[in-house]
């Protein structure tokens, strides 16, 4: 837990707006990252980002230390979030006419500053054709650098499980970027 | 190639929202009222003072207090009203069980939304299945709603054991 966190959070939990709006500072970058990785829109993961942390303001009250950091537990209202929104999605598009229609390359900024590097722009393709699970893990450990155990908290699982799947994912990306060359 | 792939997600997270959105946004949350943390009765006290969910439950415990949705459906489609009234009872004993756990247990914060919506749905499903009960509509659908409720009601009460 970073420094200062623990005093943050009790303030959110007794209310005070402004002590979740630095909690908000402090957060909603790298969860805007992991659900626009997930959902590859720009505007969605806005909209979603947004449900993100109006929920778990809204809930804060419930929050219980656990010792393990505040964003395990808005990774974890954040899956919940893209889950229903696949969920939502699925009825009229599947995912691939998702990863091919909606795609947002016209993103401004750093996405298509990001974009013009081929080999990143490469691995984001890559990351889309990941299954759910792999793309969490990929996320969480080697964008985000989240330690083993943040990562099974934020994930639900144990420690082996993530490393399993961690296996499991970098070698599925390798494969796809094999594939797609 | 493993050093590379390594180097290339750590370039991900150069991915930013936008200042504007993330102005907006924060300012949006920050103006909703939260809950605080309290005993559990007063914190369903909270989700109960929400409109919708009020609105929700009044309409449960309505169609409770009328002694289900069949009591007003002709006879002559005895098969249905035998069948819905088997099930509306089910949907009452799995209220008070509800109703219950909503007293006596803590509820997990993130189930707390989850609750609330799944109320709603099921008070939508039993006020649709009461419309087509009491047009006489079609008493086919009005059951196939019934049920849909009572799943939403197991749900729920997944959700607070």
């Amino acid at each position: 837990m970073l420094d200062g966190e623990k005093q943050l959070i009790e303030q959110a939990i007794r209310g005070e707006a402004s002590a979740f709006g630095l909690l908000y500072d402090r957060y909603q970058p790298q969860i805007y990252r992991f659900i626009y990785l997930k959902v590859s829109h720009r505007e969605e993961a806005e909209d979603l980002t947004h449900q993100v942390f109006l929920k778990s303001w809204q809930t804060i009250s419930g929050y219980e230390f656990q010792g393990f950091p505040f964003s395990s537990w808005l990774y974890r209202i954040a899956r919940n979030q893209v889950i229903d929104y696949y969920r939502v999605k699925k009825n009229n598009l599947n995912l691939e006419e998702i990863s091919e229609s909606k795609i947002d390359d016209s993103s401004i900024g750093i996405i298509a500053i990001l974009d013009d590097n081929s080999d990143v722009k490469k691995i984001k393709e890559a990351i889309k054709q990941l299954s759910p699970g792999h793309q969490d893990v990929i996320i969480l450990r080697f964008i985000e650098e989240l330690s083993l155990k943040e990562t099974a908290s934020a994930l639900k699982k144990t420690e082996i499980a993530v490393k399993l799947l961690q296996h499991r994912a970098i070698k599925n990306i390798k494969k796809i970027l094999n594939d797609n060359e | 190639m493993n050093k590379n792939l390594l180097e290339n997600l750590k370039e991900l997270r150069q991915i930013q929202p936008g200042s504007d959105y993330s102005a907006r946004s924060r300012f949006l949350i920050l103006a909703e009222p939260t809950t605080t943390r309290n005993l559990p009765v007063f914190k369903i006290a909270q989700i109960f003072y929400r409109p919708a969910f009020a609105i929700g439950l009044i309409s449960i415990f309505f169609l409770m207090a009328l002694g289900g949705i069949y009591q007003i459906i002709k006879p002559s489609q005895n098969d249905l009203v035998v069948r819905a009234n088997e099930i509306n009872g089910s949907i009452q004993v799995k209220l008070n069980e509800i109703k219950y756990l909503i007293e006596h247990n803590d509820i997990n914060a993130e189930n707390i939304l989850d609750i609330q919506t799944l109320l709603e749905k099921t008070t939508n499903e039993l006020k649709e299945a009461s419309t087509l009960s009491q047009k006489n509509k079609d008493l086919g659908k009005s059951l196939e709603k019934i049920k849909s409720a009572q799943e939403i009601l197991l749900q729920i009460n997944a959700l607070l054991k």
